[in-house]
């Protein structure tokens, strides 16, 4: 299979939705490998807990946006990483 | 756009995932689906392995005959699923943290755990419907869960009541029951009904197929709280049921009789078996284990009897093909208080996080201050432990910070708001008599 990273603004875009834990963790970090700024959409509930959470601890800047029954997590390299 | 290869999630997506915790600093649990409950002495020891390196040394039983492990870490999640995938086994789908429908599978199919060694043998059947549900698209979209019970030992081992479709074998042919449920969602607790058919034993996976169908393709998908098989059944009842196991290429064969059947609840304690060799049914408290204890069980299962136990829905672990029952019991006492009673089942609410005094430490409570030997604990309205079925069950919800319980018997609510220390007052002085 292959993830598939849509160009969105300054973002590559990974759709998670309807996938069960830990799928949307494994491919966000799987995506991370290749890309600096990420935006994953998930509407499962303990996903959007996680991966915020983990990324952060890993020195990610994440911002989550709740629309209704989904999430945006909007993930940076920060930018000491960057530098 | 750029693509990923990601070759290697293609076998665990959608047949592997974790479960939601939200207690006991545990965040996901891992339901590892034990067809049957049969599992041997080896995938015993390597089942103990994984909850020492993943889970620290815990696990339960749980009362679907699943093994369930706690504090997994989301980071080592493949490692576990690749060494489960050569085991040969897969877990719960687990989409029940999705606020909307369609993250439903077919639950571990649950099975009397002396299946073939008393009663008639229906195992290949067990893993037939296990191995065709597991993982295929078709069938992991359902609006919610769907569980399945079979049984051939004339009893109720398998609390047939509370499933969306029970099997009974009555000597020539299966009598499915439908629409059982003990949860809170629509409509309410609701004790499984005979379909009133007969299905003999070569037709019963395209039977069992048909009725996940009607649940897939008629269940509610507006409402989670309606999306359960037992609210399309209240809503269209028998003859809808039968209706759509027709347009499904069904043959329907009526059984003639009016009565439902109201079987025992009953656990297979010790007895014989058909060969004349003996059993023996391990009783666990709340199915709660350490991987230490689950390698003394595996190592004397091969001791003892032929490197197989079952794992039974009252969250205990049966020991087919035994010898000589009373040396394994004695051997088994070092080890367990063997004497704790048997039909005893609480939900991990510890780890759910739905409860502060929790469903499995009250049942050790009641379990040894008061003796109370029929009994059912769900920490939440979800009714995960089957309370209503029960002699005495408790499900519990937290009012204002405070942990409270409803206590039932046989599904008849008798008291409400009960704090912990007052059930066992209520429970050792009788005062719950005097309001029945």
């Amino acid at each position: 299979m292959k993830l598939k990273l849509e160009k969105n603004g300054d973002r590559y875009l990974l759709d998670c939705r309807d996938l069960t834990c830990p799928f949307p963790l494994t491919m966000t970090k799987i995506a991370l490998k290749e890309v600096d700024s990420l935006e994953v959409i998930t509407n499962n509930p303990p996903s959007a807990r996680d991966i915020p959470e983990i990324l952060r601890r890993q020195g990610y800047e994440v911002e989550v946006v709740k629309e209704r029954n989904i999430w945006r997590i909007l993930i940076d390299k920060d930018s000491k990483l960057k530098a | 756009m750029i693509e990923i290869s990601a070759d290697f999630l293609s076998k665990f997506i959608g047949k592997y995932s974790l479960g939601k915790d939200e207690g006991n600093n545990s965040s996901h649990f891992l339901r590892i689906k034990i067809p049957g409950g049969r599992i041997n002495s080896e995938d015993l020891n390597r089942i103990a392995d994984l909850s020492d390196e993943f889970g620290k040394g815990y696990l339960e039983v749980t009362d679907r005959q699943d093994f369930q492990l706690h504090w997994i870490d989301p980071d080592q999640a493949m490692d576990i699923f690749e060494k489960l995938y050569d085991m040969g086994y897969t877990t719960d789908l687990c989409g029940q943290a999705f606020r909307e429908t369609c993250h439903g599978d077919v639950r571990n199919v649950v099975a009397c755990p002396l299946m073939g060694r008393y009663g008639e043998d229906f195992f290949d059947l067990v893993r037939k419907i296990n191995d065709f549900f597991s993982g295929n698209p078709d069938y992991i979209v359902l609006p919610h869960k769907f569980k399945i019970a079979i049984t051939s030992c004339g009893g109720d081992c398998v609390k047939f009541h509370a499933n969306d479709l029970s099997l009974y074998w009555n000597g020539s042919a299966f009598i499915p029951f439908v629409g059982g449920g003990m949860g809170a969602s629509f409509p309410g607790v609701r004790y499984s009904e005979s379909l009133r058919l007969v299905v003999y034993r070569e037709e019963a996976f395209d039977f069992v197929r048909a009725m996940v169908e009607i649940h897939r393709d008629c269940s509610n998908t507006d409402s989670k709280a309606k999306a359960r098989f037992k609210y399309l059944y209240h809503r269209i009842g028998r003859d809808g049921v039968v209706k759509e196991l027709r347009e499904r290429g069904i043959d329907i064969r009526e059984f003639h009789s009016s009565v439902d059947l109201r079987l025992e609840l009953i656990e297979h304690e010790r007895g014989v078996q058909r060969d004349g060799k003996g059993y023996y049914t391990l009783p666990l408290l709340g199915g709660r284990l350490s991987s230490e204890k689950l390698r003394v069980i595996a190592r004397l299962c091969s001791d003892y009897g032929s490197g197989e136990v079952v794992l039974t829905t009252w969250q205990n672990i049966l020991f087919p093909d035994v010898e000589n029952i009373s040396s394994l019991k004695l051997e088994l006492s070092k080890y367990f208080d063997v004497e704790v009673p048997y039909k005893v089942v609480a939900c991990a609410s510890d780890f759910c996080g739905r409860t502060v005094f929790h469903a499995k430490d009250l049942l050790e409570k009641i379990v040894r201050e008061v003796g109370v030997d029929d009994l059912a604990i769900s920490g939440c309205i979800n009714g995960c432990a089957c309370h209503p079925i029960a002699e005495y069950g408790f499900v519990g919800k937290i009012r204002k910070g405070e942990q409270l319980y409803d206590m039932y018997r046989r599904g008849s609510l008798i008291e409400k708001d009960l704090k912990p220390e007052k059930i066992l007052t209520t429970l050792k002085e009788g005062l719950y008599e005097i309001k029945a």
